[in-house]
């Protein structure tokens, strides 16, 4: 089940984004022999946040849709070259933490398109976003990301679930 | 963006699987497209920006025969194929077509009322992470034979962010701006 909406008058600035401080640089997982083959530390590794988010980020989770009862924040930094290949996400985080339950991920783009950007969930491409513009979807909806382009790109991911 | 489709049916995977590819090309400085930009070539990893292409003469006779099917409006065509591995990109540029000039001039060819065009053919349905982008523009839905005309001074680019390999095939000859609308 994929979702798409949009965060009427985000409140993202170009300034907020360039005053990220990631802490983490870290190869994406490999979740397969075809995708080990060929994505390395070289060119699949990204920046990324969790709970040290800036406080407008944490606030982005309050503007998606309230449909669950906890939820986690991240902000990932594809730097330009680098590939998130084909992968689903477990969540695993949020249930250690929360229990079980369903979980979904709320993608935020935190900025507009950009040449380049690119994101694909289920072999449905996405371009051409705006700022504030979501994609929701779950832990068996497989997806990937990249940036051909010569700019960071930016996203949140707010993961979210409800407890039976 | 234009569109077209060619009857390519007969062109198989394991045609496509069996080229031998005589170079590997290396795209991070995009033929000049960051200098003509005034930015920093940006720092994309090493291995990332490659492309291995087999040009012209060293194409099979079934690449030639594909150029018959535009021989009609696209003239003195010459043929590359291009195999993108996963993981790899042509980051931004734009073509300058030059391989293509020089030999206008090299054989004195009439192209008087004409301009340089690549059609950019596609050898296989797009496949998962396969991507294209013109001027900002993107076909996400392309099928075997679909085809897009690029001209000299459009800005693209292409990626292969799945695992299978990524065949195009280039036809770059001269035609009128009408055959090219």
């Amino acid at each position: 089940m994929i979702k798409y909406g949009h965060i009427d008058n985000c409140g993202i600035t170009n300034e907020q984004m360039s005053l990220l401080n990631f802490d983490d640089y870290f190869q994406c997982y490999q979740q397969y022999d075809k995708i080990e083959q060929y994505y390395t530390e070289h060119n699949s590794s990204i920046w990324q946040m969790f709970e040290t988010s800036p406080q407008w980020v944490h606030d982005l989770a309050k503007k998606v849709p309230q449909d669950f009862d906890h939820h986690v924040v991240s902000v990932i930094n594809v730097p330009p070259g680098q590939t998130i290949p084909h992968h689903v996400d477990k969540h695993f985080k949020l249930k250690q933490e929360y229990g079980e339950g369903e979980s979904y991920r709320y993608l935020i783009f935190l900025e507009d398109w950009k040449r380049g950007h690119y994101y694909e969930v289920h072999d449905q491409p996405f371009t051409k976003w705006k700022r504030g513009d979501w994609v929701k979807f779950g832990v068996d909806d497989w997806h990937l990301a990249g940036n051909m382009g010569d700019e960071p790109f930016y996203s949140t991911q707010i993961t979210v679930i409800k407890n039976a | 963006m234009h569109k077209g489709h060619v009857d390519i049916s007969h062109i198989t995977e394991e045609m496509l699987y069996r080229l031998k590819f005589t170079e590997h090309t290396n795209t991070v400085y995009s033929g000049g497209f960051w200098n003509s930009k005034g930015v920093a070539v940006p720092d994309y990893p090493y291995e990332a920006p490659w492309v291995w292409q087999v040009f012209e003469d060293d194409c099979p006779p079934w690449v030639h025969s594909v150029y018959e099917n535009f021989s009609d409006w696209l003239h003195y065509g010459i043929v590359t194929v291009n195999k993108l591995m996963p993981g790899r990109f042509i980051a931004p540029h734009v073509d300058t077509l030059y391989k293509m000039r020089k030999k206008a001039e090299r054989e004195d060819m009439n192209t008087k009322g004409m301009v340089p065009v690549r059609v950019n053919l596609f050898l296989q349905d797009r496949l998962m992470g396969h991507y294209i982008e013109i001027e900002d523009k993107t076909w996400l839905d392309y099928k075997k034979g679909d085809f897009t005309i690029i001209r000299p001074d459009t800005v693209h680019l292409v990626a292969n962010l799945g695992y299978e390999p990524r065949f195009t095939m280039q036809l770059t000859g001269y035609a009128t701006e009408k055959d090219i609308q």
